[in-house]
């Protein structure tokens, strides 16, 4: 469990400072292409590139935020149960998030195979591929799968820990 | 099924009581003249042909899927029959289709429909076994919105001209204008802002959106249009009945296909109408001269080198297909895009 | 079964699934996934996965709201909007509810800059709930009037739902947005005074006011937001000369202050860090949502669920007025658990033929379209700048937000109802246009 929970923490770090690097790269080269185009000449797709990076950041960020508990949930029920009853919800909600991104990224990977090998989609201008986005979409949804279970693991051992406590 | 047992009852004793319902994703808005020249009559066509054994929902507005996606939607059957832009679909085995949109292919939908079935049922077969086919037809001819006059190419010189494609940025960097990516939400608010100071646009598009607003100086030029293909999800078709796939293919597909061009045919002329109207007192609306066509052709002829890089990168044998495009236009008796 | 049933069934388990405390975003998607594997097959949700998911992501409009959420939490990191904040508190300091009258101004000031109501929730939000839950104010009423604030964010130009709108319906996208300043300015005032009300009436909502501030102060904080003016100089006046479009305008502005924060000497890399990783966490839950979203979308219009709503409103022949307050009262309800943005795409189609054949004007109509959407953000249990703030201000829950909100659909109503009386209030700017 210890080694798993570092390992998926280090994957999610990784994946988070790739979406900063992005960020703060979309945030100047959006502010650069707009000078450029001002005082010297419009950069030839500067807008497939902003959309790329969205790919990416966003990607990147659903583990990041499944880390630190940021997919909002109405609470009003829930609060008004027992601790335990609680943390059944954070099994089930945990549970179906694992399951939902497993099933997405397994989509997206039979769309990553098939845009590298047979139908090779690319960006319109600069004619990037789509494929290594569509891997990173795969990574995205992978990743906040396994911070999802990672959260599924921790709420099982609490319940198994109260479990045994009251008995 | 209450319209199937009322139509059908004693016509047919053997027909299936089953409806079939065929979902159309039509992108644009039910105001469109996509929505009232052609999906709304054919719906009714289809309805009445088939005897209400199949019945057509149509959603309006891209809320089953985007026009970019189609080829992917169609295959996946998000939806059963929308219409295809080729240039959204450059990567996918339609690619053959988009030689359409480079400049000066076609001057409108009148002409692409009578040589595309022709040249997309010579070249673009591999890779679309999966889907239905209708025969391909296209947009009205793109002007030229400017916010400042232009009388002759020079004009465009260092012009800041919106692009959306490779092939227009080809055609851009020959007129020696500066090309910027503008998407097309935004063509308005850069016209106005200056931000751009050309676009190529459809007139039918142009005039419903006021482009000639910020931009009341209107080229009539007809650049380039954009092919158009209905499609229709495979496994559908495959559903229905013998007697009603023969229907589809043999009358009802090639009329949706007979109703777009309609559609753009007189929407066209009311469109130009209109622009040359609301540009009076505050712009030009012109028709440009056999000379500056030629002019404008010349310059053509770089989209055309790069689209056939692009084909003999994708497998196909470029020149020999922009050889044979020729070929048909010249036989059909229609002008070729530069000499 | 039918297929609308279907639907319905569909929306029932969203409901509990959310309920039981499973993620937002999760919600929406069972119930969608569930259904579309039932009715068209597993294909069917495999393409819909693939396009909905790219569509949504690999936007370039979207970008706005990561740049203007980084734009608001570096803006936030460098003390600038809270000198916003400052001058309007200052100015408003003899009123007893002068703090949440200065949530609102400035919010409204800032939706000059920005086109979302997203970003705009998220950026006063950070600054004006730790003044306001400092200050002692009731915290239902410090987000409710946090996120009413940040509604304006899309009525007062540039917006991005002007833009969409403009798209659809195919009006003049530059009509629309001048439309929306008049309302806009209208809504602040409604606002304002809504705040005013609630408070005469039960007084313990806002502390009571102990500094006391003098003349001199107010001018000299003044000075203190010379950079904000300067930011939106830039910002805004850069848009309206055309240096360049409302979605480089996001960039841009994260970008200028991302300088002045570093011209203020007021930015480490561990604070930058900390602005960036605030603003992942924001877009990470915003996009599974948006994209969620949109694959329950695809769902209820395959069920024809919200076709055969309007089709019942069609076949009653109303009076205009009264046909008019149902479908207000429809969007009232579908925005209740629809993303505001879904709704209007899946309803737009259907409904804008009956506005047509009432004969109403469609600039006028989509202020109105705004305004309902406005609604649909601060409704329960789908309300996004609720779960925005709720991300900016984790010290509220968002119980509390909604329980603010609910009191400001109140003036929302009621300038539809002043729109609807006097469209000319909506009309006048566009028309004197060209
Ligand atoms: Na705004
Ligand atoms: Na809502």
């Amino acid at each position: 469990m210890k080694y798993l929970e570092k390992t998926i923490q280090l994957l999610t770090t990784i994946t988070k400072y790739i979406a900063l690097s992005t960020m703060t790269f979309m945030m100047l080269f959006i502010a650069f292409a707009v000078l450029s185009r001002l005082f010297f000449s419009p950069i030839v797709g500067d807008i497939e590139l902003v959309q790329l990076g969205m790919v990416v950041m966003i990607m990147c960020g659903l583990a990041y935020t499944q880390q630190v508990d940021g997919h909002i949930t109405i609470e009003i029920l829930a609060n008004k149960m027992s601790k335990r009853a609680q943390t059944i919800l954070d099994i089930l909600g945990a549970l179906l998030t694992f399951c939902v991104t497993l099933a997405f990224a397994y989509i997206y990977l039979e769309v990553a195979i098939t845009h590298q090998n047979d139908m090779r989609l690319t960006t319109n201008l600069l004619e990037i591929p789509f494929y290594p986005f569509d891997f990173i979409i795969v990574i995205g949804l992978f990743m906040w799968g396994l911070e999802a279970l990672l959260k599924f693991l921790r709420s099982c051992l609490l319940l198994f820990q109260s479990n045994s406590k009251e008995s | 099924t209450l319209v199937a047992c009322s139509s059908t009852a004693g016509k047919n004793e053997n027909a299936n009581n089953k409806v079939y319902e065929l979902d159309v994703n039509n992108w644009q808005p039910s105001t469109h003249h996509y929505a009232y020249n052609a999906w709304e009559p054919w719906k009714e066509l289809v309805e009445e042909k088939t005897d209400g054994q199949v019945k057509v929902n149509i959603y309006h507005g891209s809320s089953l899927g985007k026009s970019s996606s189609v080829y992917q939607d169609i295959k996946g059957g998000l939806y059963d029959v929308s219409l295809l832009v080729a240039n959204y679909s450059y990567d996918t085995p339609f690619f053959p289709y988009t030689i359409g949109s480079l400049p000066f292919a076609f001057e409108g939908p009148a002409e692409a429909s009578a040589i595309l079935k022709e040249f997309g049922e010579k070249y673009a077969k591999e890779g679309l076994e999966d889907l239905i086919i209708m025969p391909p037809t296209s947009t009205d001819g793109y002007d030229l919105f400017s916010t400042k006059p232009v009388e002759s190419i020079a004009d465009l010189k260092n012009r800041k001209m919106r692009m959306s494609g490779k092939s227009e940025n080809a055609f851009i960097e020959a007129l020696g204008g500066t090309p910027v990516s503008i998407t097309s939400e935004g063509i308005y608010e850069g016209l106005e802002k200056g931000m751009i100071d050309t676009a190529f646009y459809t007139p039918i598009g142009g005039e419903a959106l006021k482009y000639y607003e910020p931009a009341p100086y209107i080229t009539k030029m007809a650049v380039l249009v954009n092919p158009l293909i209905p499609v229709m999800n495979k496994e559908f078709f495959e559903s229905l009945p013998e007697d009603l796939q023969k229907l589809f293919e043999e009358e009802l597909n090639p009329a949706l296909s007979q109703l777009f061009t309609n559609s753009y045919e007189s929407e066209l002329e009311e469109s130009h109408n209109q622009l040359e109207d609301n540009v009076k007192k505050r712009g030009k609306f012109t028709s440009l001269s056999v000379a500056d066509t030629e002019d404008y052709r010349k310059h053509g002829k770089a989209a055309w080198e790069l689209w056939i890089k692009d084909a003999d990168q994708k497998g196909y044998n470029g020149q020999e297909m922009a050889d044979e495009f020729f070929r048909m236009l010249e036989k059909a008796g229609y002008p070729l895009p530069y000499k | 079964m039918s297929v609308e049933i279907i639907g319905l069934l569909g929306i029932l388990l969203m409901f509990i699934l959310m309920f039981l405390k499973v993620p937002i975003a999760i919600s929406m998607v069972v119930p969608a996934i569930f259904g579309i594997i039932y009715l068209k097959g597993w294909n069917t949700l495999a393409a819909a996965v693939e396009t909905i998911t790219w569509d949504h992501s690999f936007s370039y409009t979207l970008s706005t709201i990561p740049m203007f959420v980084l734009m608001g939490e570096l803006l936030y990191i460098c003390g600038i909007s809270t000198e916003l904040f400052n001058t309007f508190r200052l100015w408003l300091s003899r009123l007893k509810d002068g703090l949440g009258m200065a949530t609102i101004g400035s919010s409204a000031v800032f939706a000059a800059a920005s086109g979302s109501s997203l970003a705009n929730t998220a950026t006063m939000g950070v600054i004006a709930s730790k003044e306001m839950l400092n200050a002692g104010y009731n915290k239902s009423l410090t987000g409710g009037t946090i996120v009413a604030g940040g509604t304006l964010g899309v009525l007062i130009p540039p917006s991005t739902l002007f833009i969409l709108y403009g798209m659809m319906t195919e009006q003049s996208i530059g009509q629309l947005l001048v439309a929306g300043i008049i309302p806009g300015i209208m809504l602040m005032g409604l606002y304002m005074l809504t705040v005013y009300i609630a408070v005469m009436i039960k007084p313990d909502l806002a502390p009571v006011i102990n500094a006391k501030v003098t003349w001199k102060e107010r001018f000299v904080s003044l000075k203190s937001t010379i950079w904000i003016l300067l930011l939106f100089a830039i910002v805004i006046g850069g848009m309206y000369i055309g240096w360049f479009n409302p979605t480089e305008a996001a960039g841009i502005g994260a970008f200028c202050t991302f300088i002045i924060a570093l011209l203020r000497k007021k930015l480490t890399v561990q604070l930058f860090i900390q602005a960036l990783s605030s603003t992942l966490k924001t877009t990470g839950f915003l996009f599974a949502i948006i994209i969620m979203a949109f694959i329950l979308n695809y769902f209820l219009t395959i069920t024809r669920l919200p076709m055969v709503l309007a089709d019942i409103l069609n076949g009653l022949s109303l009076p205009p007025f009264l046909l008019f307050a149902i479908i207000i009262l429809m969007y009232i309800l579908l925005g209740m658990v629809m993303d505001a943005l879904a709704m209007v795409v899946v309803t737009l189609p259907i409904i804008l033929p009956l506005i047509h054949l009432m004969g109403l004007d469609l600039i006028w109509f989509g202020v109105i379209i705004v305004l309902v959407m406005e609604m649909a953000m601060i409704t329960p249990p789908v309300g996004m700048n609720c779960f925005v703030l709720k991300g900016a201000a984790p010290d509220l829950s968002l119980e509390q937000i909604f329980k603010g909100a609910a009191l400001f659909i109140l003036p929302i109503i009621v300038l539809i109802v002043i729109l609807y009386l006097f469209p000319n209030i909506a009309l006048y700017l566009p028309s004197n246009m060209y």
